[in-house]
């Protein structure tokens, strides 16, 4: 397409500028929120090691991690430590927080993104479908379908498809990422980018890249399937609407064919809305992931800070958490780029 | 032509039209089909699980803990039997009844949960969007950054927060009818404050300021109750994700203690590992229930999301057929 | 006759250019140049009570270079008349009758040849302009959408010149071809839907109420435009509204509709001077001029299209109702050129069916 005309370009990018500074606010509240409530829990230090280290040890734990400074100067050094990339370190087996975020985070990213695109190619055909055969038989088909993986919880789901696939029928991999072997063998692959898809294919042996799908292929459908009964439902909605409009009838009177006015006219109107929700089912999903890393002993963030909880390792789920709220508020705002960039009006 | 109508159908006339003044309920009258279906299985679900609930003392034929009774024990992973309808744990308890009482412990959060959001939520949200200023937008921009963020982890966090203040109260219901609870409030002030928001633009709302109500007086009788339409909606969707979170507490281990009360989320967590034995009794069951009981909410909820919303209402029309014409109807050319 | 099914053919790849697949029909005689001619033309659409019989028994004629304005109150079925013309029915809707464009009779045309119509042979003008338009798409994409489907052969430079050409023709300036419809106002929106109408020379128009939704001086401008395309393109143009004056200014002839039924039909010179039903009496008399010294309504209501009064449907209102006129549907009267479906026109009625319908009787069913 040609190249849009200058007031377009400018006004989207004054648009972002706005956006881009909102997040910062929602970002620092969310931060805020979760320091404040971790020290709620009154001293990490004491929960994790209470009772098993003398108290002068613990004493200087405490000092060391700065835990007897005043509250607020604590906070201060949280904020900037933020600021430089430094989560904190884990109480228990000392590691910095923020590359156990980089290297479980992959994990989880990897999880994600398949179920989100199991998500995305169920979900969004589907619900034109549905539209399309609106109350016949495969829309209600459709719809039942829809809350019914709603209403399934994610683990329940996950169970029930290691009980046939993996007991039953043997066809698949009950958990992990990846067979032992497999997992050893591509540790040392350099660059490492810890999600095993990639890793395998540089490594450069098919079988492995097999055994990493075969792995990946039910804990992203037990993921994705629930929000993409989210996504039809949505996806009916919006299009049963837009099919009502003005332009669609318009469309129709220059005589249009009924398959393109709904292609072009119907459904992509329809899909303005379906983005933004997207973002919030990045949310979603993320929730789900951690159960469904429980569930397939999938070695990700989720599992992760689970483990840490267990462990009362404060100190690392604090600075988990406030990852996840950083990757949250930045994901809202790439939300909010895609739609300016989908639906001119939005700019103005 | 008689005007006077007997006295009986005037009283019927009139009755009609009362009901019709509910809102909604002649919408519901008109629905069909699908919608209606969806909204009776829905409202037979939540009844049966209520029921189940209120009367799990009579029904459940053993304690949720029980795991012997006249001083024998049960046996531990035992397939469905006659004596064990759904089957028995590894710890020996009986898996029909743990289900039951599960209900109930299910039901108590969720009624709290819903119930407390309700009330922080909803005022919150209409003196929020009716006064505007600071404390409007900081308040939407707390709840929008809560809003955003997985729900679980919320809760999570939320718990340990509660659990870690007062141990005693750790894994008890109140404490996770909280964490339930301030996760879900944001979702409720949201949609509160936006409807009063919208309200407070709408032209009998300045007539009435016009004419000199008081704030209180124009929030309550106008704003309020236009805006209190949409919460049943989003009680009954909500209170689905609740329970799906409750569970999900559950199963990670952040819920309820299971010395205190079954709770379907924490057997399904159990049943993982019976799962590679190939033991499928232990999970299925309490999953169903779960699957159930949401899909029951869930489907009351979307008919009522659906009745109220005009776009979406399915209303039965008949096909129109031309009746043959009649030559003195016809008009000549 | 229920609606046609769809069928499922595989017209879309047949590079049918402009030429469009005709099934001779028989036709009736005399009628060379007549664009457009529907006799006895009912749409009945589904509603919650029943059907609603919007139009019921219309028969008009339409000729090239000639407005026809069709008024009536809201609700008298106009909108319902125009969709079902073009095609464009609600679902559950049931048409019968005789609507014939240029020989070809469209109510037996599968559903693929009607849509091919649309837009080329048939165009339409709606009320709003702000949300015709699809919000996602700029001004030249519904322009190259609308000509490759009607002239697939077309070249990109060849469908950009003529939209430019129907754009400019309407006072729109090439520098805005690439803009999107948000940055247009109402005005401008409505210039280019009529671009839009026209890029393919129909020989009939619809034009639904076109500057309803406009201010007056936009609707002057309007109004020439649409002077302009009869003139040009030699078009019939069907112009709804409800406003006589609009009637007066731009058409030169009028159908005055009431109740799913045209009541009285001609050139508007003569309707104006001498208007023969009593509606369109009632009508004419309720205008608003400024030697206007009382306010005239009718009294009553437009009455119900599921359940309609019996024969003639304006005698619950009309202040010379007859007794026959609430027994017998009146015929037409009068000649060729100005008709009127009115008993009071008639020379063959009995004493007994003059008697005037008793007052008791008109309030009852006003009530009704």
């Amino acid at each position: 397409m040609a190249a849009t005309t200058k007031s377009s370009s400018g006004s989207l990018r004054t648009y972002l500028i706005t956006r881009l500074l909102l997040v910062i606010p929602m970002i620092w509240v969310l931060v805020t929120l979760v320091f404040f409530v971790m020290r709620v829990i009154g001293d990490p230090i004491e929960s994790a090691f209470g009772g098993r280290l003398p108290a002068d040890q613990i004493a200087i734990r405490r000092h060391n991690a700065g835990l007897d400074r005043p509250l607020l100067s604590q906070y201060w050094d949280y904020l900037v430590g933020l600021l430089h990339g430094d989560f904190g370190r884990t109480l228990t087996d000392n590691q910095r927080v923020s590359s156990v975020i980089i290297t479980k985070g992959a994990a989880t990213l990897e999880l994600t993104f398949w179920a989100l695109i199991v998500a995305l190619s169920v979900g969004i055909p589907l619900g034109r479908v549905a539209a399309r055969y609106r109350d016949r038989p495969p829309d209600v088909v459709l719809r039942l379908s829809a809350i019914l993986a709603y209403a399934t919880p994610v683990f329940f789901l996950g169970l029930l498809l290691q009980l046939l696939f993996a007991i039953k029928l043997g066809w698949l991999p009950a958990s992990g990422r990846a067979s032992t072997n497999v997992e050893i063998a591509i540790q040392n692959v350099s660059p490492k980018t810890n999600i095993y898809l990639i890793d395998a294919i540089l490594y450069g042996d098919p079988s492995y890249v097999i055994d990493v799908i075969k792995h990946a292929i039910l804990p992203a459908i037990t993921l994705g399937l629930l929000t993409a009964g989210v996504f039809l439902r949505l996806v009916r909605v919006n299009v049963l609407q837009t099919m009502r409009s003005d332009y669609v009838e318009a469309a129709r009177a220059r005589g249009v064919p009924e398959r393109r006015v709904m292609r072009k006219h119907a459904f992509r109107n329809a899909m303005i809305p379906v983005v933004t929700v997207m973002g919030l089912q990045i949310a979603v999903l993320l929730s789900g992931a951690v159960l469904t890393e429980r569930t397939f002993e999938w070695q990700g963030l989720g599992n992760a800070i689970a483990d840490y909880i267990i462990k009362r390792d404060y100190l690392a789920v604090q600075g988990i958490v406030t990852a996840v709220a950083v990757v949250v508020a930045i994901i809202s705002f790439l939300i909010d780029v895609i739609a300016a960039i989908i639906d001119p009006r939005v700019r103005y | 032509m008689t005007t006077a109508l007997p006295e009986s159908s005037q009283t019927e006339i009139v009755r009609e039209q009362r009901l019709t003044r509910i809102p909604g309920l002649a919408a519901l009258r008109a629905t069909a089909g699908f919608q209606r279906g969806m909204l009776l299985v829905g409202a037979l679900l939540v009844l049966m699980f209520v029921v189940i609930a209120i009367f799990a003392p009579w029904i459940a034929p053993y304690g949720f803990n029980q795991n012997s009774a006249n001083g024998v024990d049960f046996p531990t992973l035992a397939p469905p039997s006659a004596q064990h309808w759904f089957g028995t744990t590894v710890s020996g308890t009986d898996v029909f009844s743990r289900v039951i009482w599960g209900a109930r412990t299910a039901l108590e959060v969720i009624v709290l949960a819903v119930a407390l959001s309700i009330v922080v939520g909803v005022p919150l949200g209409l003196i929020s969007g009716y006064r505007g200023g600071w404390l409007d937008r900081a308040l939407v921009l707390i709840t929008d950054a809560l809003f955003a963020f997985p729900t679980l982890l919320l809760a999570i966090v939320i718990s340990i927060a509660i659990a870690s203040g007062q141990s005693s109260a750790a894994g008890g219901i109140v404490s996770t009818a909280i964490a339930i609870t301030v996760v879900y409030v944001p979702q409720y002030f949201r949609v509160v404050r936006n409807a009063t928001v919208a309200a407070r633009e709408e032209p009998y709302v300045e007539a009435a300021r016009a004419l000199g109500a008081p704030p209180r007086v124009v929030m309550v009788r106008y704003v309020f109750a236009n805006v209190v339409q949409t919460v049943p909606v989003i009680a009954t969707l909500n209170a689905g994700d609740a329970i799906l979170t409750l569970a999900g507490l559950g199963f990670l281990g952040f819920g309820i203690e299971p010395s205190s009360a079954a709770e379907w989320g924490y057997d399904l967590n159990k049943s993982l590992s019976d799962a590679a034995a190939g033991i499928w009794w232990t999970g299925l069951f309490p999953g169903l229930a779960i699957v159930l009981i949401v899909l029951g909410v869930t489907l009351v909820g979307e008919s009522l999301n659906d009745v109220l919303n005009p776009v979406l209402r399915t209303t039965k029309l008949p096909r129109v057929v031309l009746p043959r014409r009649r030559p003195e109807s016809a008009a000549s050319s | 006759m229920s609606e046609l099914r769809r069928r499922r053919s595989r017209d879309d790849q047949d590079a049918s250019v402009t030429a469009i697949e005709i099934e001779a029909v028989q036709t009736g005689p005399g009628d060379t140049g007549d664009i457009l001619r529907v006799r006895d033309l009912r749409i009945w659409y589904a509603g919650t009570k029943g059907p609603v019989q919007a139009v019921d028994g219309v028969s008009l004629t339409f000729r090239p270079g000639e407005v026809l304005g069709l008024v009536g109150e809201s609700g008298c079925g106009k909108s319902t008349l125009g969709r079902g013309l073009m095609g464009l029915l609600p679902r559950g809707a049931a048409i019968d009758g005789e609507l014939v464009f240029a020989g070809t009779d469209l109510l037996r045309l599968p559903p693929k040849q009607r849509e091919k119509l649309r837009g080329a042979g048939m165009g339409l003008i709606f009320q709003e302009p702000m949300t015709r338009l699809d919000p996602l798409m700029r001004i030249s994409d519904h322009f190259t959408e609308e000509l490759k489907v009607h002239e697939p052969g077309l070249s990109r430079k060849e469908a950009r010149e003529r939209a430019l050409e129907a754009l400019r023709a309407l006072g729109i300036p090439p520098t805005r071809y690439r803009n999107y419809p948000h940055e247009f106002s109402g005005g401008m929106r409505q210039r280019i839907m009529i671009a839009l109408a026209l890029a393919l020379r129909p020989k009939f128009i619809v034009a639904d109420e076109p500057t309803t939704a406009l201010d007056v001086l936009v609707e002057a401008q309007i109004l020439r435009i649409l002077a302009d395309i009869r003139v040009r393109f030699s078009a019939a143009i069907l112009l709804i509204t409800h406003n006589l004056g609009i009637v007066a200014e731009a058409c030169d002839r009028v159908a005055v509709m009431y109740a799913g039924k045209i009541v009285e039909q001609g050139p508007v010179r003569e309707i104006f001077a001498e208007p023969r039903h009593p509606y369109t009496q009632a009508l004419l008399r309720s205008t608003i001029s400024l030697t206007t010294q009382a306010l005239h309504s009718i009294p009553g209501a437009p009455p119900d299209l599921v359940d309609p009064p019996p024969a003639c449907r304006f005698h619950p209102r009309c202040p010379h109702a007859m007794h026959v006129c609430a027994t017998r549907q009146p015929p037409q009267f009068g000649e060729s050129g100005h008709v009127a479906d009115c008993w009071l026109l008639s020379d063959h009625l009995t004493v007994a069916d003059r008697q005037p319908l008793r007052r008791a009787e008109v309030a009852v069913a006003d009530e009704a």
